[in-house]
Order: C-alpha cells, then sequence, then structure tokens
C-alpha cells in the first residue's frame, strides 16, 4: 500500500491503517528501535508508542514520507527511553552517536552558543555534498545507529573497510563543521 | 560536542535522506574506490604448538587483572552481599599505596533488557551504589563499565579502610562488608595457564559464584603493542565444561562467549572474556585468542611524494609509509586508474611471530598548494595549503584529479599528471593471535582451568 493511501485511512481514522504501516516498515521501526535500546522487548514497547505517536499525530501532520515520519518517531522516542534506562550514566555503553560526538569534540568548541537548528542545517548541507553512498552510509550508522556488524554486513564490505569510510566521513564532516565556525 | 546537541541536531535531518537509506540492499552497495591491497603473504597464520605449565606468583583478581605477587595489595569480599533488596556480587578494595580503589560488581540484567528472575537469581535493582566515608559522606562512583549479560562494575577512586568497606543504596539501606586480604581468601595463588612463551590465560569465578566467570589474558608483546595504540579490541574464545567422561576426558564442551572489549592501551591486562554468565561452569579451556589493535596515525610518520602518473599509467616507487621496531611498510607502484589513485604495498614484519600482522591500513593522500577563497565571510588564504585528493571526483575528460572538495564554498583545484602528490600513513589496523588451538581436536587443549578444586 501506497504511503498516501496509508495517510488517508490515518485521517479517516481507519484503525486499519496502523497494521498497514506495521506491515510496511514495522521491520524498520523494529530494527531502528533495536540498535538503540539493544532489547527486544524494549524495542516492541517503543515500536507500540511510535504507532501511537503516529495515530495520535497524522493528522495534523501530513508527512511527505510516511516512511521518514515513522522512523523519526521511533528513532526519537527509542533514543529518550534509552537516556532514561541510562540516566545516571553509571554505565558507559558506546553508541553510534557517542562515536560522531567524540570525533566531533574539540578543546575550542563553542558549542554552548550553537543552536541545534543551525547544526541540523550544516549537517543537511552536508550531507547534500556527499556522495549518496556516503551519505546512506552515514545515515545508517548515526542516524539509524546500525551496529558496524550489521552494516559491513548490509553492504558487503569488511568492518575495516567500513571503519575507514565512517572515519572519512566524520573527518570530512568535522572540516566542514569548522568552516561553518560550529567546530 | 555534547551529545544532545548532536543528537537534537540529527532530529532535524532531511527526511529524504532518511528515506532514502531506509532500505540498503546490495544494489546500493558501497564500492571503495581505492582501497590498498595486502600482500596476501601477510596473511599466514600459524598454529602455535607450546606447552603448559602452572604459573606461581602470579593471581588473577577480577576486575583488576593479573598480578605479579606483591605488586599491590588486594582486599576482597566473600560471598554474596545483600544491600536491600539488592545483590552485590563482589567487592574489591585495591591498595596502591597512596590511595585505595574499590570495584563494585553488581548484577543489574534490566539494563540489558534482561527481565525478570534469571536461574533462579533475583536481579538487583540498585539505583545507586554509593561508598560511605570515614566522616559518613558518601563517595560516588567515578567510573565503571557494563559487562555482558548485565554486570556492572562501578569504580571507586579513594576509599578509607581495607579492612572493610560500607556501602548504601538510594534508599539508605546500609552494610558494612568485611574485607579479606586475597592472600588469605580462597582466591589465593589462583593459578592461570601457560598458553605460551610469557603468555598466561587466567579465569576465576567471581566472588562465590561459578556461574559469573571474569577471564583476562597477558603477554608482554601485547602490552607493548597496545601501549601505542588507539583502541585495542580483544576477542578470546573458549570452551566450557560442564562435566568429564568415565575417562576423565572433557564431554560436553560448549563455546564461552565471546566479548569484543575496547579498551584503552594504556592497560597491560587484555579483558577477554570477563564477566560471562554461564550455568554450572566446572572448567574452561582457551581456545583462541585474538587482539586487534586500531592505530590512529597522526605524526611521526614520513611524508613521501611521487609524480602523478598519467591515467592508465603505473610508476614504479619506493616509498616508506612507516617503519618500526615491528614492520615496514613500503608503497612499491602507484597506478593512476580510471577509479582513482591505487597502491601496491610491501610490508616487512620484524616480529618473529608470524600471527601478527597488519590487517589494514589506509593512506592519506594531498596536494600542498595555494588556496585563496571566501568561506561565507571568512577569507581563507593559504600558500602552502594541504589539500587532500580523495580520488572521488575524477575528471576524466581532463585526465586530471579534482579534490574531493565539493563544497562549493572551496575552489577545486585541479591537477596534472606530473603533479607531485604527497602520502602519509592515516590509521592502520594490526592483528595478533598469540594462540589458535585447534577447536575440533579436544586433545589439543593445551590447558584446562578448573574451578572445581
Amino acid at each position: 500500500m501506497q504511503d498516501n493511501e496509508i495517510i488517508s485511512m490515518l485521517e479517516d481514522r481507519d484503525e486499519s491503517a496502523i497494521a498497514q504501516l506495521v506491515l510496511s516498515y514495522g521491520r524498520l521501526l523494529r530494527s531502528i528501535a533495536e540498535n538503540i535500546l539493544r532489547s527486544s522487548e524494549d524495542a516492541e514497547e517503543c515500536v507500540n508508542d511510535a504507532l501511537l505517536k503516529v495515530w495520535n499525530t497524522v493528522p495534523p501532520v501530513k508527512p511527505q514520507s510516511l516512511c521518514s515520519y515513522a522512523a523519526m518517531v521511533t528513532r526519537g522516542l527509542a533514543i529518550n527511553r534509552y537516556n532514561s534506562h541510562h540516566a545516571d550514566k553509571r554505565v558507559h555503553n558506546t553508541t553510534p552517536l557517542d562515536e560522531l560526538a567524540d570525533f566531533l569534540t574539540t578543546g575550542e568548541t563553542p558549542e554552548d552558543s550553537i543552536e541545534a537548528q543551525a547544526l541540523a542545517e550544516a549537517i543537511n548541507a552536508f550531507l547534500a555534498k556527499l556522495d549518496a553512498d556516503s551519505r546512506i552510509l552515514f545515515i545508517r550508522r548515526y542516524w539509524y545507529c546500525d551496529s558496524m556488524a550489521s552494516l559491513a554486513s548490509r553492504l558487503n564490505i569488511s568492518e575495516n573497510n567500513l571503519n575507514v569510510r565512517l572515519y572519512r566521513i566524520r573527518r570530512k564532516l568535522k572540516q566542514h563543521l569548522e568552516r561553518s565556525h560550529l567546530l | 560536542m555534547k551529545k544532545d546537541l548532536l543528537n537534537e541536531a540529527l532530529g532535524f535531518i532531511n527526511e529524504a535522506y532518511i528515506h532514502e537509506a531506509a532500505d540498503i540492499t546490495p544494489k546500493k552497495r558501497i564500492s571503495l574506490k581505492k582501497l590498498p591491497m595486502l600482500a596476501a603473504a601477510i596473511l599466514c597464520l600459524a598454529v602455535l604448538t607450546v606447552g603448559v605449565a602452572a604459573i606461581g606468583m602470579r593471581y588473577f583478581v577480577p576486575g583488576v587483572g593479573i598480578l605479579d605477587d606483591g605488586s599491590m595489595s588486594v582486599y576482597i569480599s566473600e560471598g554474596e552481599i545483600k544491600l536491600g533488596e539488592g545483590t552485590i556480587d563482589a567487592i574489591l578494595v585495591t591498595d596502591y599505596g597512596d590511595h585505595k580503589e574499590a570495584n563494585i560488581w553488581v548484577w543489574r540484567p534490566a539494563s540489558m533488557g534482561i527481565i525478570g528472575t534469571v536461574d533462579g537469581r533475583v536481579p538487583a535493582e540498585l539505583d545507586n551504589v554509593y561508598v560511605v566515608a570515614a566522616d559518613g559522606s558518601l563517595i560516588e562512583h567515578r567510573g565503571g563499565g557494563m559487562a555482558t549479560e548485565g554486570f556492572s562494575n562501578y569504580i571507586y577512586p579513594d576509599v578509607p579502610s581495607t579492612e572493610s568497606i560500607t556501602i548504601r543504596d538510594n534508599s539508605g539501606n546500609e552494610v558494612t562488608v568485611p574485607l579479606t586480604d586475597l592472600n588469605k581468601s580462597e582466591y589465593a595463588g589462583v593459578e592461570g595457564i601457560r598458553i605460551g612463551e610469557d603468555k598466561t590465560f587466567a579465569a576465576i569465578p567471581v566472588a562465590d559464584s561459578a556461574n559469573l566467570i571474569a577471564a583476562e589474558f597477558y603477554d608482554p608483546l601485547t602490552v607493548e603493542l597496545a601501549s601505542d595504540a588507539a583502541s585495542v579490541s580483544a576477542h578470546c574464545i573458549a570452551a566450557t565444561v560442564t562435566e568429564t567422561d568415565e575417562y576423565g576426558m572433557i564431554a560436553g564442551s560448549i563455546i564461552l562467549k565471546g566479548v569484543d572489549n575496547n579498551r584503552n592501551g594504556s592497560s597491560g591486562v587484555m579483558d577477554v572474556g570477563s564477566k560471562c554468565y554461564n550455568k554450572g561452569i566446572t572448567k574452561l579451556m582457551p581456545k583462541s585468542i585474538n587482539l586487534n589493535f586500531h592505530y590512529d596515525i597522526t605524526s611521526d610518520v614520513p611524508e613521501v611524494t611521487f609524480p602523478l602518473p598519467e591515467v592508465g599509467e603505473t610508476i614504479e616507487v619506493d616509498l616508506t609509509v612507516y617503519d618500526s621496531e615491528y614492520f615496514t611498510l613500503k608503497v612499491t607502484s602507484v597506478t593512476n586508474s580510471e577509479e582513482g589513485l591505487q597502491y601496491t604495498y610491501d610490508i616487512q614484519n620484524h616480529i618473529d611471530d608470524p600471527t601478527f600482522h597488519i590487517s589494514f591500513f589506509d593512506v592519506d593522500d594531498y596536494i600542498y598548494g595555494a588556496v585563496d577563497y571566501m568561506n561565507g565571510q571568512t577569507h581563507i588564504k593559504n600558500d602552502h595549503a594541504r589539500i587532500n585528493v580523495f580520488n572521488m571526483n575524477m575528471d576524466h575528460e581532463r585526465g586530471t584529479f579534482i579534490t574531493d572538495h565539493s563544497d562549493p564554498d572551496f575552489p577545486a583545484v585541479p591537477i596534472e599528471p606530473g603533479t607531485e602528490i604527497t602520502i602519509s600513513l592515516m590509521m592502520m589496523t594490526c592483528e595478533y593471535h598469540p594462540e589458535n588451538y585447534n577447536y575440533q581436536d579436544p586433545m589439543s587443549n593445551l590447558g584446562v582451568i578448573d574451578f572445581s578444586k
């Protein structure tokens, strides 16, 4: 079923829209949640929460891409849930986001004055200039939080190979943010 | 950069990019345009045959590692500790002379998504554990980490005593735990097994639980190699034994969960499977230990140059990009192909151990040239700028390179054949297989750590 058909069902308050959403994107949403939460039970609850949130927000929201919208909702809920579980910061799990944040850390970061929106614009501009392969790689690792092993496997490349690719992308992003005076 | 800020920014990523990456298939698989090819010869992995001997004068301390006798004093709790509704597996205080550091291990499977009772054990759901100082104030943990299967250890860098330790939870439950000198405890003289010259593998059950195994590996070369590495990952496969047959032979071996552990290279001991939860283990046999050293090289490597060949041309060169006591890495030819620059290499391994080899490396290639452009409101001018050449944007019509700076604010720099290209080593990963036992042959097992004694 096409996105616009599911959106129409959501607008008509047709509950079978959720089933269609699960049919179309359930696996993707589940993988996003699992990548972040590393727990199938938590991921399942998170996806259910995300489906409810999609139901509650569409309408009035009319997403251009239902897939992206549902993915963004799932990711946000998963990260909130992850942060909530690790609020005491006594466990030192390293997530893909830590990997990127650490790399972008400099001794002179003026980040207190940086707004997320400005940073997002810079990252979007950076992604626009990247070749598609690199962009997909970046998004899969740092947005979908794919593990190195699973991403290397999906792309049919070695983890070392992947490591180098990501290192170069991170380095280019760092240069881009430095030139944009965001680092 | 703060993770929260980054995360918030990623929340505003263009939906089109998220959609684009939603379904990646081999059709979209990434092709590396420049992958240094490793010489096949370095992939020779020898199976070492070494004798086994019990190690004296060394003992293994969970959370600390293998200690030389007398190097420090260690005090340990004996038995599980109840704190409120929670259970603490072990407390260990190490006296370093100028300070006393405590490690507290707690089993919190919920933090790993494991819900409910596991094998009859009720998990500790402690929100926090404090050490009570001599003046009654609370000492918070300053570090720690999560091990496999929900075991966490918290580190308290300065505790008041080695005779006992008082801990408190969030609800105010408090318990004072007597500590025993390790040399007088049941763990005194725990023997590792020698799995090679100067190489030790050791494992013990933690506290009084035979289900909680800590294992570590020590070897001087590993320590040396790790000292310069940005990160080290260790992977250990071991067999756990729950019973033996009528002849005393090992029966029913299973693989102990292998653990990848990133650890800063400054440590002298590699965790290779610590804190694994397995029911009813009576013996443990190391099967294989693989170590990977990742080096981010930013200095102390030479810059070498060569003239850019014509497209389709290969030139022979003799460029040493890395030279150490461990190995020498040379670029021997450069091809300017449709795909970009391709290098061939020669690696000379100086270590008399064929299980140590470079598994991957990459070089940075760049030119030095003048740049003069505006980046927004900023005037960027440098007569000797380092301009990276990633080979991603080839101009085949002109047969020239264009730099990878696809930023329209950054001018593309055409490079003619003959232009001096500089390269230097950027990163490399080395693999080291100190031992690799034949897993299929139980008779080849060279050492067994017996927990039942």
